[in-house]
This record gives structure tokens, sequence and C-alpha cells, in this order.
């Protein structure tokens, strides 16, 4: 059901995945990617099971479950963008899930392939049902640049200085698909912390771990390995959420986002990051039920490093198998 | 076949002081290997529960192991790994299972290059060792088909003698299911149509090692080394010498590879504290 009045300024936007947040802000609204708030409020897990109640199949991927529980505590999210190409079928069928429940959806199209003319007509598409244009959101985005040279920066302080963990890496740099639905209170909070981390002294890891796949559902991923002596060093999506480069035009920013794309612009972006990071191993983080799964052999194939293989289902700590399988490849990597 | 590892006799054996002790505590059984001055190696395996309750002694949050009970004389160094590793952690060494397959599968093959399958009571594990390193390794995930467990049940389930069942590898029947509980509603299903417990005990049997191979197949070698107690299963090694172009090695005790690491382990931690 097309809208003909716009929303009034400050209304919450659902997002199911990073697409062109520039949009959002240029009609002057507050984005809201569901899967934080989903992960972040307390009673994440009890969200899935409410989805199961409510039908969503056990064997469907439990991100898509929580985004839709936590819809339901919050109706004062106006729409949410979906991306019905260049994310996964479960998304799209919430997409329409939402829509026979009466929640506005606003569809996105990832270009598959990647196409220029496609991706502007999409901007255009989108910038029209949210009541701005694309000439707003270059400005936005123009705006935004500092914000997110600040968390390059962040990202080389981790890699570079360790003076950034993994753990706070990660957080940071996932919090950039919607920047906290407000950009200049983020905008200070990277600051401040970007302050404190540079007096941090510097720390150089024995053994440099890349996390790589959609983010991990597990809660304590990142404080196990550092009890295992290893440091997360590159955080695959959260990194991409980042739009880590510079310079770039709006179409072309969101053409570069491996993310919604095939397997092999994320193979040669992790090949850079191995090679440039210097990692030692790679953890492929894969969600039950997801088809990412697929894609674990040619990740292990193509990339030099060794791979170890974790999937998630529930919000959960790490299980006790997993944890012996981080263990023992930590103990494999160490020189 | 040439295989290099140490004959492990039979325990007891009680000649000479124990130096080294390596334990596997795995979920099906604990296995020690144990090495003696002059190098006379052994070996003894025990039921994980009946370990549990009659030669761990337990007081005051202190574990310790029963050495007299076990008629064996405490080891001068002890590496435990496995399934109750966490248990023992922190009252013994421990190192993980993957290291510990992989010294004990080296020192029994003398390879570099290999494919490590290590199938047990709960899990099965593949490892690629290149250049005499673990370079990646697999393990099965939250699914207890194609393990040794799975193998005793269904052997249980059609009241087969574990050596029989593990003997049978001719004219299997096609089994599907890869899922251990519904898999046994599906050898109803066979024994309703009247095929020979034979042929479906073959059928479990080339359903395990499809699965095995699977896993092993993502690694670009061909020599493959096969431990573990599901490595004792005749029909599952006479499948995949069959069916693919691997090379086959199953050293001698092939359940007892782990704690021979373990084993390997604490004779170096010996040796390195001994001047």
């Amino acid at each position: 059901m097309p809208r003909t009045q716009p929303y009034p300024p400050g209304t919450r936007i659902g997002l199911t995945t990073t697409i062109p947040v520039e949009m959002v802000l240029a009609a002057g609204l507050a984005p809201v990617d569901l899967n934080n708030l989903f992960i972040s409020a307390p009673g994440a897990p009890g969200r899935v099971s409410k989805a199961e109640s409510a039908g969503f199949p056990r064997t469907v991927c439990a991100w898509v479950k929580g985004i839709y529980a936590v819809l339901q505590e919050h109706s004062e999210i106006a729409a949410v963008i979906v991306a019905c190409q260049g994310d996964c079928s479960y998304t799209q069928a919430l997409g329409e899930i939402l829509e026979a429940e009466n929640r506005e959806v606003i569809h996105f199209k990832f270009p598959y392939p990647p196409d220029r003319e496609q991706m502007r007509r999409e901007l255009e598409n989108l910038a029209a049902r949210l009541g701005t244009d694309v000439r707003e959101a270059v400005r936005v985005r123009e705006r935004l640049e500092p914000l997110r040279r600040n968390l390059s920066r962040l990202d080389r302080l981790t890699w570079e200085t360790g003076q950034v963990r993994g753990e706070e890496n990660f957080l940071y740099l996932i919090s950039s698909s919607d920047f906290e639905s407000d950009p200049e209170a983020y905008e200070l909070k990277v600051g401040e912390f970007l302050e404190e981390a540079e007096r941090r002294p510097h720390r150089s890891r024995s053994l440099r771990l890349g996390l790589v796949g959609i983010p991990p559902i597990f809660t304590d991923l990142w404080d196990y390995l550092e009890e295992l002596g290893a440091g997360v060093v590159f955080n695959e999506m959260p990194r991409q959420f980042s739009m880590p480069y510079p310079g770039l035009d709006l179409a072309e920013q969101y053409l570069r986002y491996t993310y919604p794309y095939d397997i092999f612009g994320r193979l040669a972006d992790l090949e850079e990051a191995v090679r440039e990071r210097r990692l030692d191993g790679l953890i492929h983080y894969t969600q039950s039920f997801c088809f990412r799964q697929m894609f674990d052999q040619i990740i292990r194939e193509r990339l030099a490093v060794p791979v170890l293989t974790i999937e998630g289902d529930r919000p959960a700590p790490l299980d006790s198998r997993t944890r012996m399988r981080l263990e023992a490849f930590v103990d494999v990597l160490r020189p | 076949m040439s295989i290099s590892q140490p004959v492990l006799t039979p325990s007891p054996n009680n000649q000479g002081h124990l130096t080294a002790l390596g334990m596997d505590f795995g979920s099906r059984y604990v296995k020690l290997v144990y090495c003696r001055e002059k190098g006379v190696w052994s070996r003894k395996k025990i039921d994980t529960l009946t370990f549990f309750r009659d030669y761990l002694q337990k007081h005051e949050g202190n574990l310790a192991v029963d050495w007299p009970r076990l008629k064996l004389a405490p080891p001068r160094a002890l590496v435990v790994t496995g399934y109750g590793k966490s248990l023992l952690q922190g009252h013994f060494p421990t190192i993980t299972e993957i290291r510990a397959h992989f010294l004990g599968a080296r020192r029994a093959t003398g390879l570099d290059h290999f494919i490590l399958l290590e199938a047990g009571g709960q899990d099965t594990k593949v490892l690629y060792v290149k250049n005499g390193r673990v370079f990646d390794f697999l393990t099965n995930d939250r699914c207890a088909a194609g393990t040794g467990r799975y193998l005793e049940n269904m052997a249980r389930f059609l009241k087969m003698p574990l050596p029989e069942f593990a003997g049978a590898w001719r004219d299997p029947v096609e089994i599907s299911h890869t899922c251990a509980i519904f898999g046994e509603s599906e050898l109803i299903g066979h024994l309703l149509e009247g095929a020979a417990p034979a042929r479906i005990a073959a059928g479990v049997n080339a359903s395990v090692a499809r699965r095995v191979l699977m896993m092993v197949r993502r690694y670009p070698c061909r020599t493959l080394v096969f431990t573990g107690g599901v490595a004792r299963n005749r029909a599952v090694v006479q499948l995949l010498r069959e069916q693919q172009d691997y090379r086959v090695l199953v050293p001698g005790y092939p359940q007892f590879t782990g704690a021979l690491g373990c084993c390997l382990e604490a004779r170096e931690r010996l040796a390195a504290e001994t001047p």
C-alpha cells in the first residue's frame, strides 16, 4: 500500500539489513537496524521462540525470526525497508508476512549482478518512497565521511596497533548500518572511544584471526578467543557495513559493498585482508539454515589459510563442542 | 602397510617403572597408553562410566586417579585429552584432541602428508596434515549419525553382535536417512520388506562410509589414515577402500591413537623437565 503522505520527521524506519541508509537520513527519518535491535535488547532467545509460536518453522534462520518478534514489540516503527534482492529469500518472505500483518514494507533491490544504472534507479525509487531525493542523500553521504573515516581508523587500530580489541571493533562497525539511529551522537561516541583507544599501549597478537561470514549470533565468541590468546583483527561483514571505501559516489559505494553480491567479490576482499592483516587463520561463522553455508568449501579452497567453520543457531553462549573446536583451532595455529 | 609404530602390549604388564602415560578420556572408553623405561609400551582400555565410578577419586573438589586400583604405578608424567578433558582440566595437564590424534597418527604412520580420519564414539574428526603440521580440520557437528555410538545402536537394534555387524558390506540396502534417530525407522521399513539383517547392516556401514567421505573429500590428498573405534569396523574400511582412489591406512590399535599422542606429549614434557 503505497503512501501518499510523507513520514513525519524522526519517524523510525526498520532495516532488515544494511541498505543505503543515507536515503533514510536524507528524509529526516531515524534508521533502526532490526538485527541490532533484536540481539541487543535483553530476551533475545525468547524472541526466536516467540516467532516459532507464531508459526515460523524451526528450520528458518534465527535472525529472521528475531526481527519478526522484535517488531511486535515496536509498533512505533512505521515502515520496514526489506532488501528483497541481495539478501535472502527468508527476508523476502518475512517482508510478505509483515505486509500481511499490515506493516508498511518498502522494498530495496541490490542489482544482481551489480549494475550502476539499476542501482541509480533503485536509489531514486527509494528516495521517492521516503519523500526525499538522491541529491540530498549525496549531501548526507558527504556529511558522514568523517565518521566513516573514523571507523576506518578504528579498524586500523585493531589490526595495526592492537589498541582496539576484536569485540570493540565488531560492535562499533556493526552499528554503522544505522549509526544507532542518531549519526551525530554516534559520531561523538566513536570520537571519544578513539581518543581513549589511542592512549592505550600497542599490543601485538601472537595469533591473528579473521572472522568471516554474517554476524555471529553467539554472545561470547570474542571473549573466549581472547581467553585462548587469539585476537580477532578482521570482522568481515561489520567492516563492510561501515562502507570502508572513501571517495566513491553513492551508487558506487553500494555496488562496491560485497554483502549483497556474489562470492567472488567477497573472496577478493578476504584475500586482501589475509595478506594485509597477516591473518593466521579464519573463522567462518555460518548461521543454521542459511544459504551462505554453501560458500564454505569455496572459501576453504580459495584462501591460503586454515579455516575453521562454526555454526550458530540461536542467541546463546558458545556450546561446549564449539569451544572445543575453537580451542583446537587456536592450538593448531600456534607456532 | 609399513607402520613403524610402537607395539602396544595389552596390560597388565608390570615390569619396570611407568614413566609417561597418555589418557584419552572418550565418551565410550578411557584409553591409556603408557611407556616404561627401556621403551616398553602398553595399553589399557576401560569403560568410561566404570572409570569414572571406580578409578577416579573425588574429594573436596580434588580429582585423582586411583593408580593402585588400575594396577599401575603412578606415572612420572601424565597428559590427558578427550571428551572428559574439561572435567580433568586443572587437575592434570591436558592437550586438545586434535593435537593428541595428530601426534599419535604421525608417530604411528611416520607420514608428513595425509588426511587423518578419526571416528570415535560420539564424533568424527578429519585433520588435514601438510608438511608435518595440522593445516586444517573438520569435525562433525551436532549430529551423532556416523559415529561409533550410532553404529552400536544400529547393531543393537538389529540384534546383531558388533563384530558380525562390522563385517557386513556386501549387497547393502540403501539407507538414505543420515539422522541417528530417523535412521531406526528406516531400518524397520527394510526389515518389513524382508531384507536380510546383514544387508541392512551393510547399508548402515555404507551410509557411514559415505558420510565420512563427504568430510574427507574436502582436502586435496589421497592418503587416508583411519583411526578411532570405527576404524575397527572392517566393513567401513573395506567400503572406503572400494569406492575411492584413496590409500587407506589403519594403524594397529586405531582406538589408541589419541592416547598414544598424549603419551608422546607426556614423554616430551618429561624430557624437557629432566636436565
